[in-house]
């Protein structure tokens, strides 16, 4: 069932999530299947309908940019955390504040931890894919530069 | 005590080896090139599947390796207590204390030629067990100082072991 969540502002008590992506002249995520977004076949399996299939696959995220795979940290960030191996023209951006469990992310969408390292948004019910696109561009604006 | 190499898995060594890869890249200016976000993509898996302590260990050669081509720290004068950190460091490396000996090193890097570091880095993972890291460190040893003997031949015996442990 697709999450409602009524008149909260959509990062409140929602999970708190890390991801790296590009960004653009508004300090917002880039919109796409390597950024805000997901590769079909990839990071979800599609059906032949061009249904996305409910099985805990979606766009990956970590609780902290910290325990992103150390080749995506941007490698300007070697000072806090060495090793860094990034592109430089990405960002580690933070969506809600919220505990990082299993449970309602935004509208139609849900965090499905895999580890208390990695987890996936993933689409709440079978969706099309244009709806699930659709439902993580929704997001763009509650995520905010962190690299602290 | 005797000194063991360490256990590395098939996924800390598979993470290792991309970052061979991914460093070959930034070196050539490539660092947002196809090829690198391909070897990105390809090690997602591998990195989730490591501990806490091997994150910690791909990250630190993450960075040492950055020395193969970037600019050292300004050189220092040797102090008293640089000379006792360095030889805790040999003293570590004798014991098997791997990630200790590295780390000891890195905090004293300054006090010492760029190549000796390159060569005890070298020497530190061939022992604990990774030819092909310890072969890159000896190459650049070797490059730095192609006089030194040693340098060229531990180059020559990393890169056979690699080989070898990579078929």
């Amino acid at each position: 069932m697709t999450p409602n969540i009524g008149d909260m502002h959509a990062e409140q008590h929602m999970p708190r999530v890390f991801r790296v992506m590009r960004k653009e002249p508004d300090s917002l995520p880039t919109i796409g299947d390597r950024h805000l977004g997901v590769r079909p076949g990839i990071d979800v399996d599609v059906d032949a309908q061009n249904n996305v299939q409910v099985n805990g696959k979606g766009m990956s995220v970590a609780p902290n940019w910290r325990d992103i795979n150390h080749k995506r940290i941007p490698g300007r960030l070697r000072p806090i955390l060495p090793g860094a191996m990034g592109s430089n023209s990405k960002f580690c951006f933070r969506y809600g504040d919220g505990p990082f469990v299993q449970g309602a992310l935004a509208s139609g969408l849900t965090l499905e931890p895999d580890s208390p390292t990695h987890g996936n948004v993933a689409p709440a019910q079978v969706v099309p894919l244009a709806t699930y696109q659709g439902d993580i561009a929704a997001t763009r604006s509650d995520w905010v530069e962190d690299e602290t | 005590m005797t000194a063991r190499p360490l256990t590395l898995s098939s996924s800390y060594l598979a993470t290792v080896r991309g970052t061979h890869e991914l460093h070959r890249l930034i070196a050539e200016g490539k660092e947002d090139s196809p090829e690198a976000e391909a070897i990105r993509d390809a090690s997602d898996g591998a990195w989730e599947a490591l501990s806490e302590t091997e994150r910690n260990r791909a990250r630190w050669v993450a960075e040492d390796l950055y020395s193969l081509y970037e600019e050292p720290p300004a050189k220092q004068e040797m102090t008293r207590e640089a000379q006792a950190g360095l030889n805790e460091a040999y003293e570590a490396r004798e014991r098997g204390e791997w990630d200790r000996a590295l780390g000891l090193l890195r905090t004293w890097r300054a006090y010492i030629d760029p190549s000796l570091l390159s060569y005890l880095r070298g020497t530190i993972w061939l022992e604990a067990g990774d030819p092909a890291t310890a072969a890159l460190f000896f190459q650049h040893a070797h490059r730095l100082n192609p006089e030194n003997e040693s340098y060229r031949a531990m180059y020559v015996q990393a890169l056979n072991l690699s080989k070898t442990a990579s078929h």
